[in-house]
């Protein structure tokens, strides 16, 4: 079974690969650059930098996002007084695109860090949070009864029942929240800042450096992968059950 | 043991559900419980096990009220939780008391291997037969070592073999541990089988139409016995009968 994924996997990567190749070698101008130029390209005292930097980026918007919305999602899921409440607020919010506040987080945090973690993290909290109040929402209340008449209080039931019953769906989430944070960390490193892939990708864009621009492009790529990748490997530690 | 008197309870505001249900069990006897569906029997035993307040009347077990957290409760559906394995789910009254490893292990090992589930103790739920589940759902309210166990058509579910098979075994475990319990059914025979003493209850709003004496209960003979066919037929009629007072 185990195998038979990885080889899956190669099998990807190579038809991949090669679609790469047929197109750099069909469309014309360069635009699509052929594997070997980007590999003359690649220089890892310039690629490492950026790549560290954006992965510090996007790792702590998610670990801000994921501490926030998971205990708030799980809170309101079990309470429907509260819920009541925020409900509204969140269902007029969430349609907003985020993103168009990029400007106003300029002004309130400075053209730093704060700002740009700030706003992918405002993003995929919103992602994280409704998914994770839905799913403590759906709990069955037998399994609670069940616990509390074998002696559970209200902490031992989220500890037993509600979180263990949602982490499927708090981990499909992350999943999706990862795709989106690092759209959105492109979309943050094309303003006012030297470093990371983001930047590295619109600096190598303006000089028509295509091979460049791809280094860039493919390291984004393997930064969402590595993360994709962690939650693979925690879905699979974790949810050993949802997956029998 | 545990003593029912004058329970009234509605869940809206005039619709009852239970009018004045009173009833006793002794310490280290069974009863069981049987009545039309929908007619109130979950109800009747989330009462008991405090899972609902008490609007009405009073229940006492040992002479004091009822308190939750104290019955363990085998629920109709939904029993054992998806994400624990067997082990852990036989363990978890335990583990929320915070008994050390080594105890756990001391009171769940003998069990597992009362209950024929040894081999599964790393399986998860979804992965053991309808059979199996139940088994563990008995080992883990034997694992709190509980005077008092109640049940909520723990069987239901299960074939015919398979059910008979559980009744044999939940006799043996009550003979051997003399855990006074309650269990709820909507089969005559296992009420038949399983109850010293069984409650017919009304349509809702439940009331208790008759309590029969069944002394012969749990002898893994009585199944075959006259004795088992005259209760039987004697619950039915007073099930099926339209005019429950000329029965009472
Ligand atoms: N949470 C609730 N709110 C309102 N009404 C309820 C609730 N739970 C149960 N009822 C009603 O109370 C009545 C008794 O329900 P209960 O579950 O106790 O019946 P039961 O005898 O256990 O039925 P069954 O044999 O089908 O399990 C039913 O008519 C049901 O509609
Ligand atoms: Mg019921």
């Amino acid at each position: 079974m185990k195998r038979h994924r990885y080889l899956i996997g190669i099998l990807s990567a190579i038809i991949l690969f090669f679609v790469w190749v047929v197109m750099s070698l069909t469309i014309s101008g360069g635009i699509i650059p052929t594997p070997l130029s980007v590999v003359r390209a690649f220089s890892l005292s310039t690629f490492a930098p950026n790549f560290l930097v954006s992965m510090a980026r996007v790792v702590v918007s998610l670990g801000i996002a994921i501490i926030t919305a998971v205990p708030l999602g799980l809170f309101l899921g079990q309470n429907p007084q509260w819920d009541k409440w925020i409900a509204p607020m969140i269902f007029l919010t969430y349609p907003i695109p985020k993103i168009v506040f990029l400007p106003i987080f300029f002004i309130l945090l400075g053209i730093g860090n704060i700002s740009k973690v700030a706003l992918i993290a405002l993003v995929v909290f919103y992602q994280i949070l409704v998914t994770t109040r839905d799913g403590a929402r759906s709990v069955k209340k037998p399994f609670m009864d069940a616990l509390v008449t074998l002696g559970g209080n209200t902490r031992d039931v989220y500890r037993h029942v509600v979180i263990p019953a949602c982490l499927p769906a708090i981990l499909t989430s992350l999943r999706i929240s990862i795709g989106t944070s690092v759209a959105i960390l492109f979309f943050v490193e094309s303003f006012a800042t030297r470093n990371g892939l983001g930047n590295m990708i619109l600096d190598a864009w303006g000089m028509a450096d295509y091979p460049m621009m791809f280094v860039g492009v493919i390291g984004m790529s393997v930064l969402g992968i590595m993360l994709y990748e962690i939650v693979e490997i925690l879905e699979r530690k974790l949810c050993k059950w949802a997956q029998l | 043991m545990i003593q029912v008197n004058n329970l009234t309870f509605a869940y809206l505001e005039g619709v009852e559900v239970l009018r004045d249900v009173s009833f006793s069990v002794k310490k280290g006897e069974s009863c069981a419980i049987i009545g039309p569906s929908g007619c109130g029997k979950t109800t009747l035993l989330y009462l008991i096990a405090g899972l609902l307040p008490i609007q009405s009347g009073e229940i006492r077990v040992n002479g004091t009220a009822t308190t939750r957290g104290n019955i363990p409760m085998i629920l109709q559906d939904y029993g054992l939780f998806p994400w624990k394995t067997v082990w852990e789910n036989v363990a978890i009254g335990l583990t929320l008391k915070h008994t050390p490893q080594r105890e756990i292990r001391k009171k769940v090992v003998p069990i597992l291997e009362e209950l024929g589930l040894s081999p599964f103790t790393s399986f998860y739920p979804s992965q053991l037969s309808g059979g199996q589940c139940q088994r563990v759902a008995i080992a883990r309210v034997l694992a709190m070592n509980p005077s008092l166990i109640l049940m909520d058509e723990p069987f239901s579910s299960l074939d015919a073999m398979t059910r008979e098979h559980l009744q044999t075994l939940l006799s043996r475990i009550w003979e051997a541990h003399r855990i006074t319990f309650i269990i709820v059914t909507h089969s005559i025979e296992e009420a038949t089988f399983l109850g010293k003493r069984v409650i017919v209850l009304s349509e809702r709003p439940a009331k208790i139409r008759a309590v029969v004496e069944n002394p012969n209960a749990g002898d893994p003979v009585f199944r075959s016995s006259r004795t088992f066919f005259e209760i039987s037929t004697k619950l039915r009629k007073i099930l099926f009968s339209t005019n429950p007072e000329a029965q009472a």
